[in-house]
């Protein structure tokens, strides 16, 4: 009796731990995911200027980063001994560190968290010399399945996207960045020397920047706070920044405050044109948005109405920009991509055909043509060319001799069975059909395969000619 | 310290590893749901969703590990199962042991000196260690133990003597030490405590100093003996009670020296008031018929203990179900008596000429028992096999005798060889079926000169207590011619006896073939149709004499 009521003793404690700790809300939520995220960065793996942002379902991490790459990969390229590219980029250990602990960050904070989001984009970027990024795309989902065991390590690898940008926003930002970062703790005289191409006049930064310049020794406690910081092309190497602050500070003892321009607390507004020099980035001219009037107020300056300064402002890109990923569209770079490499690495191929390329692609059809093509489709797009056709392409094989030649053959059973296995893995369903393009020699007639034969060709019910001559017209 | 605090403590001491491991279990699910709740919210998930098959596996590897302990530290052995009982949960008082007046006597003594433990220690007095109880198997020792615990209002620990034996040496020791151990907690929180061990002589046999003796036993006898001397200075209220059945010679001198089982209590076999009284006792647990005399039924079993009379009522209850009574009636009880002592008859078939040899084989043995024995009536004669037998005459004493005379060890005799005289006088053969029966008189007639001096010649003395070969031939011949002569004058008063009364003897014979069996009333209307009444009732002589071993009343073919 007494080991009855011990047991139910032990169960009832169980079952409340279960429920204390069970029934416990996500970490993580709308609120203060953002915040969490950089605090983590910051706290724990000492990553600082991380900057995240959500749209859609999708997460996107800026990681700015000093020096990314190993080499000066413009010194290497000018110096003409490099022969492979690909060694270039490659990330220096810190930057690798960091970027591994951001990603981890990244991985901790979206699957705590209960806001549904599908998608990660970290962007790791050369915010020094180059303007280069990494940038990794991955789908949530895959972190959970991969820590669960349920896909190896290799498989996640092959479904993240890596890709290598260049944004030179980010080179000319950096002057203004820094000049404002050190304002207050370097002398006007350094900062001008150091982030101007030639000691500035009240006529080339405008009288308001060049107030602010000078009285900067007047002023104690100066915190600049960054709002808005965006960037475009101007001229060849020259950039426009924009830039929206709002600056805080006390006046030094012994200051007059009447001495100083504008109030604590200003919001101001510049652009500022920035140019390479001497194989630096420099500011060579200021525009304000402001001007003090003769009450020594700030004012907003009228520009003429046919330079939609304001309304082209809005649309400037930001430094750090990302798009909601669409499912489809992910899963046909990666597939893209997959392929790709497996038709590079199959000797068979590479010993039979002189070319196998493969694009795939997520379309819409733009309006309803049939019953069977409302929902988006797959285009898959092969060019093989069979080492024996003795033609330049595919395309000029006479009909029929596509599917009769057995090394094309066994290179789009390879690219269909990537696609079916991919598919599969990530139970997508959101298409109607797959379309074929660039098989047939009559190109007109490309063809579509219904997802029930592409089902059979999986289970090997069909082979790849079965599958192909069941297509139907498009 | 009060009741209660000591109560408290004496818990604690008890229970603390339980208490431990709870507070341990507890402080760690504590610690458990902090850390967990610190955790972000897919860890702990991922967490919980393992929990389950974590905790099968967790509980996989300690049946392994313990499975492993056991069998390759034998650390498990060691363990032991004692029944430990509350007092008020025994609750047999003295009140409901029947009979044994002497030995309840004695073990109201003990109580009382148990109860009063303070006060004799205070005027000096030793505290009592240890009671013995001797006597048969089934006549209420484990009972009357559990009513001296119930009286003193102690608790019990009952435990086998036999538990403590074990394979491994020293694991006998470790579980009597640990028995005191638990006894002694007891003791200091509720003022004492019984230990019973029963079957004491599995432990507590004389030890064998050589070689080859039993070491464990004696490791574990030496480790009660320990125990019960309370050398570890702790002088708690501990009282070891042992029961055997075992002779008290047989019992290792050191257990029953003063300071361990001081007092020993004799528990007999319950006389024919107390026997009454158990009838009495056992009927009123049944539905039976009033009219049932519980006098006579204890006179038929004459040298029953409790458990067998026990056993009586409850074969007769069945028999009553079995023929679909609502009550025990006395002849139920009269075949559940003859079920026991004579056994479920078999079916194997005899031919004519054999059920006849039986049938008189058996008369003789009737004749002789009802005439010339002076104690023993006949309770029933039956050619029907049982057991290993093929006829039976049942004898039963008509009064409990705790000595034989001359006469009646003579008249055993002449019982045991009236088999052989009927099948003689009536077919002028005999049987194989006579073996047993002289087995038997031959023993008694052997014991009567070689033992009690009852041979005729005059030799008077144990002789079998003198070595065989330090007695001169002369008398060994001169001793067996007097065992022979006993026989012969027993056999010779059979044949005289057969022979006077043949009218009765071929009657008797007659009735068992047609009948089977004679009960007890019918054989009493032959006798009193030929003018014989009970020699017994009507003229029963007796001398004082001990009954010697193996006279075994019933005689069987």
């Amino acid at each position: 009796m007494i080991n009855q009521k011990l047991n139910i003793a032990f169960l009832l404690l169980l079952l409340s731990f279960a429920t204390f700790v069970g029934c416990g809300k996500a970490t993580y939520d709308e609120q203060n995911i953002i915040k969490e995220m950089k605090k983590i960065c910051l706290e724990e793996y000492k990553v600082s200027d991380v900057e995240v942002k959500i749209v859609g379902k999708t997460i996107g991490v800026f990681l700015p980063l000093e020096r990314l790459f190993e080499s000066d990969i413009k010194k290497m390229i000018l110096s003409g001994k490099t022969t492979n590219l690909d060694s270039l980029f490659v990330p220096l250990p810190d930057a690798m560190d960091k970027l591994n602990d951001v990603l981890f960050t990244t991985a901790r904070v979206v699957l705590s968290s209960d806001i549904g989001l599908e998608f990660y984009q970290l962007y790791v970027s050369d915010v020094e010399s180059t303007g280069l990024q990494i940038v990794l795309t991955g789908y949530i989902p895959d972190l959970d399945r991969m820590r669960m065991w349920d896909i190896p390590h290799s498989e996640y690898r092959k479904r993240v996207l890596h890709d290598l940008k260049l944004n030179r926003a980010l080179l000319w930002e950096r002057p203004v960045r820094n000049l404002f970062r050190d304002a207050g703790k370097i002398s006007s005289f350094e900062a001008l020397s150091v982030y101007f191409s030639e000691p500035p006049k009240p006529l080339t930064v405008s009288p308001l920047f060049y107030n602010f310049l000078t009285e900067i020794q007047n002023k104690k406690n100066l915190k600049i706070d960054l709002q808005t910081v965006k960037g475009r092309t101007y001229f060849g190497n020259q950039g426009l920044i924009y830039v929206k602050l709002v600056e805080t500070y006390e006046p030094k003892d012994g200051t007059n405050p009447s001495g100083i321009s504008y109030p604590s607390g200003s919001e101001l507004e510049y652009i500022f044109i920035v140019d390479m020099i001497e194989e630096t980035f420099k500011i060579t001219q200021v525009i304000p948005l402001y001007y003090l009037d003769e009450n020594r107020q700030l004012k907003k300056i009228a520009f003429p109405k046919e330079l939609d300064l304001y309304q082209n402002l809005e649309s400037w890109p930001d430094h750090f920009e990302i798009e909601d990923i669409n499912m489809g569209e992910f899963i046909a770079i990666q597939l893209a991509r997959r392929m790709q490499n497996l038709l590079a690495e199959d000797e068979r191929i590479r010993n039979t055909m002189t070319m196998a390329q493969v694009n795939i692609s997520y379309l819409h059809h733009p309006k309803d043509i049939g019953p069977i093509r409302k929902e988006p489709y797959f285009s898959i797009q092969m060019d093989f060319e069979p080492k024996n056709s003795g033609a330049g392409n595919a395309k000029e094989l006479p009909s029929g001799t596509f599917l009769e030649n057995e090394d094309t053959r066994y290179a789009a059973a390879l690219v269909m069975k990537e696609f079916v296995d991919v598919i599969r893995s990530y139970r997508f369903s959101q298409y109607g059909y797959v379309e074929i393009l660039g098989l047939h020699q009559e190109l007109s007639k490309n063809f579509g395969i219904s997802l029930e034969n592409l089902e059979l060709f999986r289970k090997k019910q069909l082979n790849i000619k079965e599958l192909f001559e069941a297509g139907f017209s498009l | 310290m009060s009741k209660f605090g000591r109560r408290f403590k004496m818990n604690l001491m008890n229970h603390w590893v339980k208490l431990a491991i709870t507070l341990s279990v507890v402080i760690m699910i504590g610690l458990s749901i902090w850390g967990m709740a610190s955790l972000e919210s897919y860890y702990r998930n991922i967490t919980l969703a393992t929990m389950p098959i974590n905790m099968l596996m967790m509980a996989v590897n300690a049946v392994v590990f313990v499975f492993l302990y056991t069998m390759v530290m034998q650390g498990g052995f060691s363990k032991i199962d004692t029944k430990s009982v509350n007092a008020k949960e025994v609750n047999i008082k003295f009140s409901d042991v029947v009979g044994m007046d002497e030995a309840k006597e004695e073990a109201w003594e003990v109580v009382q000196l148990i109860k009063d433990h303070s006060k004799l220690k205070k005027i000096g007095g030793k505290i009592l260690r240890g009671i013995l109880m001797l006597g048969p198997p089934g006549c209420g020792k484990t009972y009357l133990a559990k009513a001296i615990a119930t009286e003193a209002g102690l608790p019990f620990l009952s435990m086998s003597a036999s538990e403590f034996v074990e394979v491994f040496v020293g694991v006998g020791a470790s579980r009597v030490r640990k028995l005191f151990k638990k006894a002694r907690q007891l003791a200091y929180g509720f003022g004492g405590c019984i230990i019973f061990v029963d079957e004491l002589d599995a432990v507590g046999r004389n030890r064998a100093f050589n070689q080859f003796g039993g070491s464990e036993t004696n490791t574990t006898l030496n480790q009660l003996l320990v125990g019960m001397d309370g050398l570890d200075s702790q002088q708690e209220n501990v009282i070891v009670i042992g029961a055997t059945n075992a002779p008290e010679d047989s019992l290792d001198a050191a257990l029953l020296r003063p300071g361990r089982f001081d007092r020993k209590v004799y528990v007999v076999r319950p006389n024919l008031e107390d026997r009454a009284k158990m009838f009495a006792y056992y009927l009123e647990k049944v539905k039976h018929d009033s009219s049932i005399d519980v006098a006579v039924l204890a006179r038929k079993a004459i040298g029953k203990s409790p458990a067998e009379i026990e056993n009586i009522v409850k074969e007769s209850a069945l028999i009553s179900v079995r023929k679909g009574l609502d009550v025990i009636t006395y002849k139920e009880i009269t075949e559940a008596v003859e079920r026991i002592e004579l056994g479920i008859k078999n079916k194997i078939k005899m031919n004519p000429r054999e059920r006849e040899m039986v049938a008189y084989h058996e008369t003789g043995h009737l004749m002789v028992t009802y005439l010339l024995h002076p104690r023993d009536d006949v309770f029933k004669a039956s050619i029907i096999p049982r057991r290993s037998s093929l006829g039976v005459v049942h004898p039963t004493p008509r009064e409990e005798w705790f000595v034989h005379d001359r006469e009646a060890i003579s008249a055993d005799i002449k019982v045991c060889v009236a088999s052989y005289v009927a099948e003689r006088l009536k077919f002028n053969t005999t049987t194989s079926g006579v073996s047993a029966d002289f087995q038997h008189a031959m023993r008694i007639a052997h014991q009567m000169v070689w033992k009690l001096g009852m041979g005729p010649s005059g030799y008077i003395g144990d002789y079998s207590s003198i070595p065989e070969n330090q007695l001169a031939e002369t008398i060994k011949t001169k001793l067996n011619d007097d065992t022979n002569k006993i026989l012969k004058d027993c056999m010779d008063e059979c044949e005289a006896l057969l022979k006077k009364e043949n009218e009765i003897f071929e009657r008797f014979a007659h009735e068992l073939l047609v009948k089977d069996e004679l009960e007890y009333d019918e054989i009493e209307a032959i006798f009193n149709e030929y003018g014989k009444s009970n020699p017994r009732i009507f003229g029963g002589k007796g001398t004082s004499f001990d009954k010697g071993p193996g006279t075994d009343s019933q005689q069987k073919t």
